[in-house]
C-alpha cells in the first residue's frame, strides 16, 4: 500500500480498531446442524452485519459491538437452555429459535423475564398465545417480536394468485402442526373471501397419510391445491405422487419447503411454484446481497440480519438513553412506533419517503446511531433489510407488513417471479381481513314468510359441552357463560338442561379450585349451577331422547316442550366435518342432529328451534335445520372453518373462551332486543378468524323482526 | 477526527492492516462521509427486474467500490417523488459534495415542462444527473442510454423470424420520450424489409392509470390472456417489471408465442425468450459516479449500442440463429441510432 499525503486519502487506507469497544451479549438459536441447516449462511451474514455496524460508529472513539452466542437447535435441550437464558443478566436478547416446538418452550420461559425475543416466522397460534393484548393480565410487556407477518397473510396471497390466474376451485393439503394448522384454520376462511370454492381441506401426520391424502385431491375436481408441508421429504411426496397424475390439478407451496435443498429434488422439482417470506424490494437489500456474494438471499435471511440490527438499536438505546428507556423490549417498542407503514401518512419535513434504510452502515449511523447518542430520538420511519419496523398496534407481537416473492423452479433454478404483499403500493393492494365490514355474504330477506306460529307460551334450553380436560377449559367456560346469561334474563334451572363433563373446576391443574372464568377478570362462572348430566355418563345418542322428551330412569331430566314452546339448543365442543366430537373418540353426527329436529317435529315438541354452534366446521352441524319449518341455525363457522379460541392465559396454560360464544353472550347483553339480522351482522364482523353462517332463514322468519330474545326473555 | 485515529500506535495499526487482509469483513474500512450519492426512485420501488434494480445495483456497487455514500429514496408517489428531487437538488450542503440521481426518467419531462428544473442548482458541490432521459437543460447532467439501435436489432431480428406474423409491442406509457423512441427503432427494423408492423398497444389506455403499467404483473398476464393469447406471436414488452406477466404466460403455454426479454437477460424465465435487449443501467450508474468522483462529469452523456451499454443476448438454445442475424445489422443499427439521436 502506497502511503499517502493528507489525512483524507490516509482515511481510505485505514481500517478501523474495535479494540476496546463494548460487547452486548445475544443468543443465536438456530438449526446449525443437519439436512436443513442453513448454518453457513447465517454465520456470513452476521459478518456482513458486524462490518456495517462497525462502520456506521465509525466515527466516534467507543462503539458497541453484538458478541453471539450460537447453539445449535438440532442438538440443544431447549427447554435447560431456556431457563439459563432466563436467569442470566448479561444476555440482551435471543434470535431464534426456528421451529414453532421450541419457540413455545422458549417464549414460555423469555415471557417471566424482560430478554427480547425474535423469532422469523412463528405459527399464527403462537402469536397469540404470547400476544401482550391477548393474553389479557398475563403478559403486562411484548417480548416476542416475530419478524414477519403471521402466515395467514401467505394463505391469503396464495388464495388471491390463484383467484386472479382465473381458478375457482381449491383444496388444501398441510402438515398436521403448529405450522400447517395456520393454514388448515385460515385458508377456508380467505377462500370464502375471495370467492374461491374450497373443494378439500385436509391434514396429514405422516408421509403415508400425506400420499393418500394427495392421491385423492388429485383425482378430485379442485383446480388449485395449496400444500403447506413440512420440508422437502414431504415435498418429494407430494411430486412424486403428482407424477403419476399428470394433467391434474396444479400445486403451490408455502415457504416451509425452502427449509430443504429443493433443487436436490433434481427434475421432479422442475416447474413447482409458490410463495415464501423474503425482504421488500424497497429495503434495496436483495440486490446488494447480490451484489455482495452473487446470488441473492435465500428466505428469511433478511429477518435473521433484522433480529440482529433491532438487537444492536435496543442495546444502543438502552446504552445511551438509559434515563428514559427501562429495558431492551421498550427499545424495541419505541423502534416500531417510529416506523410508519406504507399507508400512514408521512410528516411533511420527512424526505425519505418510503422510509430509510438502516440496514446499511451509513443510514444506522446517521439516522439511528447519532440521534442516541446526543439522547434523541432516531429518525422516523426505519426500514430494516427485510422491510419497515412496524410491528402490530397493542400487542406488538408481529411486523404488520411482510414482503413475499412468487417463485418457481424453471429450468433447474429458482426464480423470482414477483414480489407480492397484502398492503402497501407494490404489487396485491388486497386489503387484509383481520378487521373487515364487507364481508356479509348472506344478505336476508325482508319479506315476511308467511308461516304462522302457535301462541309462545314456554321456552326451553339445552346447554352441551361436549369436551374434557385441562386443555379444553375454555369450552366448559364458553358453557357457563351462556348458562349464566339466560338465568339472568329470567329462564329457571328446570327449564335448562345443562350437560358438561365437569372435569375444570376441581381439576388438579387449576391453580384457582372451583373457578372457571371465561375472561381474565370476569366473573367465577362455576356457582350458582344445577347440572344436569355429566357428559361421561350419557351417550351422544342420548341426546335425541332428552330433546324429543323421552325420559326413563337413566335419563330423568329430558325437554318437556309443547307445540307452543321455544327451545334454543345451544353446543361448545370440538367438531369435525358433518359431527360434533363426543369426549375423546365419540361424535354426534349430522345425521343423529338431522333425525332429532325430524323427530321433536314430528312430536311437535316445539313451536321454534334454535340452534347455537360453536365448535370448528359446525356450519355442517348447523345445516341440519335445513327444510325444517321454524328452525333456525347459526354456526361460528363455516363447512370448512375452524372456529376459534380467545384469550389465552398464560397462568393456566388454557384459552378461556371461543370467540363465537365471547361475542354472541356480549353481544346479546348489550341490546336484548336485538334482531337475528342485527345480531348476525354483529357476529359477523366481531367473530374474527371464521365466517358466521345462517342456515334456513326461509323456513323460520322475517330475520329482521325476529328477535333471539324470544328464546330467553320473559314474555 | 482522523488525527485522532492515526495517532494509534503503528503495531496495533498495521496488525489490523494484516487482519484486513485476512478477512475484510471484521476489518471493514471506513468510506468519505463527505461525499453522497442520493438517488431518487421511482415510486414503485426499486425493481428487481429492469432499470431501476439495475441502477440500485450500480450505485450500491459504486459506493463500495469507490468509497463514496449511497443513499437511496423511495417516494410513495409520483408527485412525492417530484418533491424529495426539489428538496434534494435545489440547495447545496454545507461540507459535503453531492451527486444526486434522479433514478427514473418518468420525472425528468416534469421538471422541464414544471420548470423546476429552473431552480435546480449546479455548483461545485451539488450536481443533479438525470438517468434516462435527455433533457438539454444547462443546470442538469444526464446520462441516457438510447434504446433505438438496440430496438432497431430487436425489430429486424423479429421480422427475419419465419414463424412470427402478428407481433405487439405492449408499452408502459407512450407519451415518455425513452418508449417513443424504442418503438421507433423496433418498427424501423422491422419493417426495413418491407414488412408492416401491426399492434402497438399503450399499457396507459389499458390500465387506466399512468403508472400501473410499470408493475403489475397479475393485470398483464391476466389482460394477455384474455385478449391476445390466441392472436399473438410475439410480444415485445417495454413496461419495465409488468413484463413479468408476459413471461409467466409464456412459460405457462410453451410454443404458442415468443417474448422478448427486456433490460436483463431474461432467458431463464420462459423457454421462448428467443434474446433479450439487454440495457447495462448498472455499469451507467457506476460510470456515473466514477465520473463525479473524478470531476470528469459530462453534461449529457450517450451509452449506447455503440458504446456497448445496450446489445442484443440470444437465448443459448436460439445463439447459432440469432447470433449471426444480429451480428449482420449490427453496424447499420449503430448508424441508424446515431442518425436518430441527431
Amino acid at each position: 500500500m502506497a502511503a499517502a499525503s493528507c489525512g483524507k486519502e490516509k482515511m481510505l487506507e485505514e481500517t478501523i480498531d474495535t479494540t476496546g469497544w463494548e460487547k452486548v451479549k445475544v443468543a443465536v438459536v438456530a438449526p446449525l446442524s443437519g439436512d436443513n441447516s442453513d448454518d453457513i449462511r447465517y454465520r456470513r451474514i452476521s459478518k456482513y452485519f458486524e462490518e456495517n455496524l462497525i462502520r456506521a460508529q465509525y466515527q466516534w472513539e467507543e462503539g458497541i459491538l453484538l458478541e453471539l452466542e450460537w447453539y445449535d437447535e438440532e442438538t440443544e435441550d431447549i427447554k435447560a437452555l431456556a431457563r439459563k437464558f432466563r436467569d442470566r443478566t448479561d444476555l440482551k436478547a435471543v434470535i431464534g429459535p426456528f421451529k414453532d416446538n421450541n419457540i413455545d418452550i422458549m417464549a414460555n420461559q423469555l415471557s417471566l423475564g424482560h430478554i427480547p425475543m425474535f423469532v422469523m416466522s412463528p405459527s399464527e397460534e403462537l402469536l397469540r398465545k404470547y400476544s401482550c393484548g391477548t393474553a389479557g393480565v398475563q403478559i403486562k410487556d411484548p417480548f416476542l417480536w416475530s419478524l414477519c407477518e403471521p402466515d395467514i397473510t401467505q394463505a391469503q396471497l396464495l388464495l388471491y394468485k390463484i383467484s386472479v390466474l382465473g381458478g375457482k376451485k381449491v383444496s388444501l393439503v398441510s402438515a398436521n402442526n403448529m405450522y400447517g394448522n395456520t393454514y388448515y384454520k385460515w385458508v377456508p376462511y380467505h377462500a370464502i373471501e375471495t370467492k374461491l370454492e374450497m373443494v378439500d381441506n385436509k391434514q396429514y401426520t405422516d408421509l403415508s397419510e400425506l400420499e393418500t391424502v394427495i392421491g385423492d385431491m388429485l383425482s378430485s375436481d379442485t383446480e388449485y391445491i395449496i400444500c403447506a408441508l413440512n420440508d422437502t421429504q414431504d415435498l418429494r411426496v407430494v411430486l412424486e405422487t403428482a407424477q403419476k397424475k399428470p394433467n391434474g390439478p396444479k400445486l403451490l407451496f408455502t415457504g416451509s419447503i425452502f427449509k430443504g435443498d429443493v433443487l436436490a429434488l433434481g427434475d421432479l422439482a422442475e416447474g413447482i411454484e409458490g410463495l415464501s417470506l423474503y425482504s421488500s424490494p424497497n429495503t434495496g437489500f436483495h440486490l446488494a446481497y447480490n451484489e455482495r456474494y452473487g446470488e441473492f438471499p435465500k428466505p428469511y435471511e433478511s429477518q435473521f440480519y433484522d433480529a440482529l440490527l433491532l438487537s444492536f438499536i435496543a442495546s444502543y438505546l438502552c446504552h445511551y438513553c438509559s434515563s428514559w428507556v427501562d429495558n431492551m423490549n421498550e427499545a424495541v417498542k419505541i423502534i416500531s412506533d417510529l416506523s410508519l407503514t406504507e399507508e400512514e401518512d408521512l410528516p411533511e419535513d420527512y424526505d425519505w419517503g418510503k422510509g430509510t434504510p438502516i440496514w446499511d452502515h451509513y443510514h444506522l449511523g446517521a439516522s439511528v446511531l447519532t440521534p442516541i447518542r446526543a439522547e434523541i430520538l432516531p429518525q422516523l420511519n426505519l426500514l430494516g433489510a427485510s422491510g419497515n419496523f412496524k410491528f402490530a398496534a397493542e400487542t406488538y407481537t408481529s411486523l404488520v407488513q411482510s414482503t413475499y416473492i412468487e417463485w418457481m423452479i424453471f429450468n433447474g433454478k429458482p426464480v423470482v417471479l414477483d414480489f407480492v404483499a397484502a398492503k402497501g403500493n407494490r404489487v396485491a393492494n388486497y386489503q387484509v381481513a383481520w378487521l373487515y365490514n364487507n364481508t356479509i355474504t348472506d344478505i336476508f330477506s325482508d319479506e315476511d314468510t308467511g308461516i304462522k306460529y302457535p301462541e309462545l307460551k314456554d321456552k326451553w334450553a339445552v346447554l352441551v359441552c361436549s369436551s374434557e380436560g385441562w386443555n379444553n377449559y375454555r369450552h366448559q367456560a364458553d358453557l357457563l357463560n351462556f348458562y349464566h346469561f339466560l338465568k339472568d334474563q329470567g329462564m329457571k334451572d328446570d327449564h335448562i338442561i345443562l350437560i358438561m363433563q365437569d372435569d375444570i373446576a376441581e381439576n388438579e391443574r387449576n391453580p384457582y379450585p372451583g373457578v372457571i372464568r371465561s375472561l381474565p377478570n370476569g366473573d367465577n362462572l362455576y356457582q350458582d349451577f344445577e347440572l344436569d348430566y355429566k357428559l361421561g355418563d350419557i351417550e351422544p345418542s342420548d341426546i335425541e331422547d332428552i330433546l324429543t322428551g323421552n325420559a326413563s330412569d337413566r335419563l330423568p331430566v329430558v325437554l318437556e316442550s309443547t307445540e307452543n314452546d321455544n327451545v334454543l339448543l345451544y353446543w361448545t365442543g370440538h367438531g369435525t366435518y358433518e359431527a360434533f366430537c363426543w369426549l375423546k373418540e365419540e361424535y354426534f353426527t349430522y345425521r343423529q342432529l338431522h333425525g332429532s329436529i325430524s323427530h321433536m317435529q314430528d312430536e311437535k315438541r316445539f313451536r321454534q328451534l334454535l340452534i347455537l354452534t360453536e365448535p370448528c366446521h359446525s356450519g355442517s352441524m348447523a345445516k341440519a335445520a335445513e327444510g325444517f319449518t321454524g328452525v333456525l341455525g347459526i354456526s361460528s363457522s363455516d363447512y370448512h372453518e375452524s372456529s376459534f379460541a380467545d384469550h389465552y392465559n398464560r397462568e393456566l396454560g388454557v384459552w378461556m373462551c371461543d370467540r363465537f360464544t365471547n361475542n354472541l353472550v356480549t353481544t346479546l347483553n348489550k341490546n336484548l332486543n336485538i334482531s337475528f339480522n342485527d345480531l348476525y351482522m354483529k357476529l359477523n364482523t366481531s367473530t374474527m378468524g371464521s365466517h358466521v353462517r345462517i342456515y334456513n332463514q326461509q323456513n323460520f322468519d322475517n330475520l329482521h323482526y325476529a328477535e333471539p330474545g324470544e328464546f330467553f326473555l320473559p314474555w | 477526527m482522523v488525527m485522532k485515529r492515526l495517532s494509534k500506535t503503528l503495531p496495533i495499526w498495521m496488525a489490523l492492516l494484516v487482519l484486513v487482509a485476512c478477512d475484510k469483513e471484521v476489518a471493514p474500512e471506513p468510506f468519505h462521509y463527505d461525499r453522497e450519492v442520493i438517488a431518487i426512485f421511482p415510486p414503485e420501488g426499486i425493481e428487481t427486474h429492469t432499470f431501476s434494480g439495475l441502477v440500485y445495483q450500480g450505485l450500491y456497487r459504486a459506493a463500495k467500490d469507490q468509497k463514496v455514500l449511497f443513499r437511496p429514496v423511495l417516494p410513495t408517489t409520483y408527485e412525492d417523488g417530484i418533491k424529495r428531487i426539489m428538496q434534494t437538488s435545489y440547495y447545496d450542503r454545507q461540507g459535503v459534495m453531492r451527486l444526486i440521481i434522479v433514478a427514473d426518467p418518468t420525472y425528468a419531462e416534469d421538471l422541464v415542462t414544471e420548470g423546476i428544473i429552473d431552480y435546480m442548482v449546479d455548483t461545485d458541490s451539488t450536481k443533479v444527473v438525470i438517468l434516462g432521459a435527455d433533457v438539454g437543460h444547462p443546470n442538469i447532467y444526464s446520462a441516457h442510454i438510447p434504446p433505438y439501435g438496440m430496438m432497431y436489432k430487436a425489430g429486424y431480428l423479429t421480422s427475419r423470424m419465419d414463424d412470427v406474423g402478428n407481433v405487439r409491442l405492449f408499452i408502459a406509457n407512450n407519451s415518455r420520450s425513452y418508449y417513443k423512441e424504442a418503438v421507433d427503432g423496433f418498427t424501423h427494423g422491422f419493417e426495413q424489409e418491407g414488412k408492416k408492423l401491426q399492434g402497438i398497444d399503450n399499457m396507459e389506455d389499458i390500465f387506466l392509470d399512468d403508472r400501473a403499467g410499470y408493475v403489475i404483473s397479475d393485470v398483464t398476464y391476466s389482460i394477455y390472456a384474455a385478449a391476445y393469447a390466441e392472436t399473438c406471436d410475439l410480444v415485445m414488452p417495454l413496461c419495465r417489471e409488468a413484463a413479468m406477466g408476459f413471461y409467466r404466460y409464456n412459460r405457462e403455454h410453451p410454443g404458442r408465442f415468443y417474448t422478448i426479454g427486456m433490460d436483463k437477460d431474461m432467458s431463464d424465465y420462459a423457454n421462448d425468450v428467443p434474446f433479450s435487449c439487454v440495457s447495462r443501467w448498472d455499469d451507467v450508474a457506476e460510470s456515473v459516479v466514477a465520473d463525479w468522483n473524478s470531476n470528469r462529469l459530462e453534461r449529457s452523456r450517450k451509452y449506447g449500442l455503440e458504446e456497448g451499454f445496450t446489445s442484443i443476448v440470444p437465448a443459448a438454445r436460439y445463439k447459432h440463429i440469432i447470433q449471426p442475424l444480429s451480428d449482420e445489422i449490427h453496424n447499420e443499427a449503430i448508424r441508424k441510432e446515431n442518425e436518430y439521436i441527431r
